[in-house]
């Protein structure tokens, strides 16, 4: 690279310092840490973490949730976009401004307004036990109780990924579906799914990877030992604690970011078919 | 985002008659449903935190601004917004200072520097910010231990990774607006680089600028797990306050967590609709561009 070239790049050399020290390193470090054995490199803390029922459990959980999460987010979100793409003007951008807050209002003060509604001592816990009896709603802190917390986050996030995709969705099609005699269903099946299917995938998988990263509400949430055990939060007390030293620590976030780098893979391949569609 | 910045809904938004009818239900029904998942648990912050005891009722027994007046005035809760406030505001700063700079160069000068960034820029956008948090934690324990816990270490970190908020809005900004006919103008007439990019460059982006940073500080101002993991409780930001709240053993700090709870969503709230008038002339190039992002 001539001098006058390197001078005219200049600029942009600091920021790629701090993306490289800050963001590309630090995983160098994990990866590093994660496969140091006595003496020299090995997979023997993996062997470790898999062979552990306690972390096995917690990525068993790390991944059933991640996957409840998608799914919940694929099945209610698509109808619910396809509704906020025909809303217009100051309705619309007042939906998608309430959406863009809900999206990373995911804290402690979250935690808090469920635990008013459905915790044990909740107005809705209340109010279905004064109607039906005894109430019997999920813990905070269980599998369905962070389904239904953790939703309040993604699902605006997949509407805010979904709704240009499904923009896309050319009303002229469904005019021209109609001529010809298809109907609603038949409309579905053979134009509406297939364009989309790609795009709630790919949205689907990002929540996966959000999900399957989930910090501040489980952190909150599952702090009682009848809670579930994720992955994270696993990652995050052992970086508080470090009882189990910082091999597990490393260990588990390099299985998170090696199943986050697959999932990116899938979403970039998903991605390309859908724009190849349209 | 408005209706212009997803131009594509515009057109998708005209319907006949007939099938409106047909869907009215439908449209409505997912709606109503979003908006009552969203809406309730707020206005259960809202409800609780000017009750004077509600528990175990369907209301409560009593009304009082107590809680609110206590929050708004408590010292830790202003130090806390302090200190988020600080750390949003130092975060912006450094940004503005590296990346548009940077994007510049990229989207002007050096074509080829482009991938990097935008390799970068998935980082913080594809792992879980617990995994950098972590990787910094350690990388920071074996090089330099004396950085550990301090406010340097978490703006450099919060800064590389809300970095691709800012990076992206910017490089929309220079391509929408010919930023390079505008700077070969401007050097033309003579202009030194600083004096283009001040002058001519900065103004020509400044919606970018505005919504990116908006972004940025909104994402800063909730960060929980990096903030958590690199300095925890020494250095209480409004999230960690919120979590010393939630965690009890301080009487009557539900009421406050509400109260305050209830006002950051209010003010995000406003926050984006701010947002929204400014970005309307940025449209996304990136199909991977995130929404701001806490939890």
């Amino acid at each position: 690279m001539n001098l006058e070239r390197l001078g005219r790049t200049a600029p942009a050399i600091p920021l790629l310092v701090l993306g490289l020290v800050c963001l590309i390193f630090p995983l160098l470090v994990l990866l590093h840490i994660s496969l140091q054995v006595r003496g020299g490199y090995g997979l023997d803390n993996f062997i470790d973490v898999f062979s552990s029922s306690v972390d096995r459990a917690a990525l068993g959980n790390s991944l059933q949730f991640a996957l409840w999460q998608a799914g919940l987010c694929v099945v209610l979100g698509t109808p619910i976009a396809l509704a906020l793409v025909r809303l217009k003007g100051r309705a619309r951008s007042v939906v998608m401004s309430f959406i863009n807050v809900a999206s990373s209002f995911g804290g402690p003060g979250l935690a808090f307004a469920f635990m008013l509604l459905i915790g044990t001592t909740g107005v809705l816990t209340t109010i279905w036990s004064q109607l039906f009896g005894q109430a019997d709603f999920p813990s905070l802190g269980s599998m369905i109780g962070l389904n239904v917390i953790m939703l309040y986050v993604h699902l605006p996030l997949y509407l805010m990924l979904s709704l240009p995709s499904y923009a896309l969705l050319r009303n002229e099609w469904r005019e021209a579906a109609r001529m010809s005699g298809a109907g609603f269903w038949r409309f579905w099946r053979q134009v509406g799914i297939p364009t989309l299917a790609p795009f709630a995938l790919g949205n689907g998988l990002q929540i996966f990877m959000w999900s399957m990263g989930a910090y501040a509400i489980p952190y909150v949430v599952t702090t009682s030992p009848a809670s579930i055990d994720l992955i994270s939060i696993e990652i995050g007390r052992d970086l508080e604690s470090s009882v189990f030293g910082v091999e597990r620590a490393a260990t588990l976030a390099v299985i998170l970011m090696l199943l986050a780098i697959a999932m990116m893979w899938i979403y970039r391949m998903l991605q390309r078919r859908g724009e190849r569609i349209l | 985002m408005s209706a212009q910045t997803l131009s594509p809904l515009a057109s998708a938004g005209t319907t006949t008659s007939n099938e409106a009818a047909d869907s009215f239900l439908g449209r409505w029904g997912a709606l109503i449903l979003l908006i009552g998942f969203l809406g309730i648990p707020l206005l259960a912050l809202l409800v609780f935190s000017f009750a004077t005891a509600w528990s175990g009722t369907v209301l409560p027994s009593g009304y009082t601004a107590e809680h609110w007046i206590g929050a708004l005035t408590s010292s830790d809760v202003l130090s806390a917004v302090g200190r988020s406030l600080f750390l949003a505001v130092a975060v912006c700063l450094i940004n503005w200072v590296l990346v548009i700079p940077a994007a510049y160069v990229s989207v002007v000068v050096e074509p080829r520097i482009r991938p990097w960034f935008q390799a970068l820029s998935v980082v913080p956008f594809a792992l879980p910010w617990i995994v950098i948090a972590a990787g910094m934690q350690l990388t920071v324990k074996e090089i330099a231990p004396g950085l550990f816990g301090t406010v340097g270490l978490l703006v450099l970190t919060l800064s590389a990774v809300t970095f691709p908020y800012l990076y992206w809005a910017v490089e929309n900004s220079l391509i929408t607006n010919n930023a390079k006919q505008l700077s070969e103008a401007a050097r033309m007439s003579g202009a030194s680089l600083p004096r283009t990019l001040l002058q001519v460059i900065v103004p020509a982006i400044r919606t970018g600028v505005m919504s990116g940073s908006l972004l940025t500080a909104a994402s800063v101002f909730g960060e929980f797990p990096i903030t958590m993991t690199l300095i925890g409780g020494g250095y209480e930001t409004l999230p960690l306050w919120t979590l010393r709240m939630f965690s009890g053993r301080v009487p009557g700090a539900g009421a406050e967590l509400a109260a305050v709870s209830f006002a950051t969503f209010a003010l995000l709230f406003a926050v984006s609709l701010l947002i929204t008038r400014i970005d309307t002339t940025s449209k996304p190039a990136d199909p991977v561009r995130p929404p701001a992002r806490i939890s």
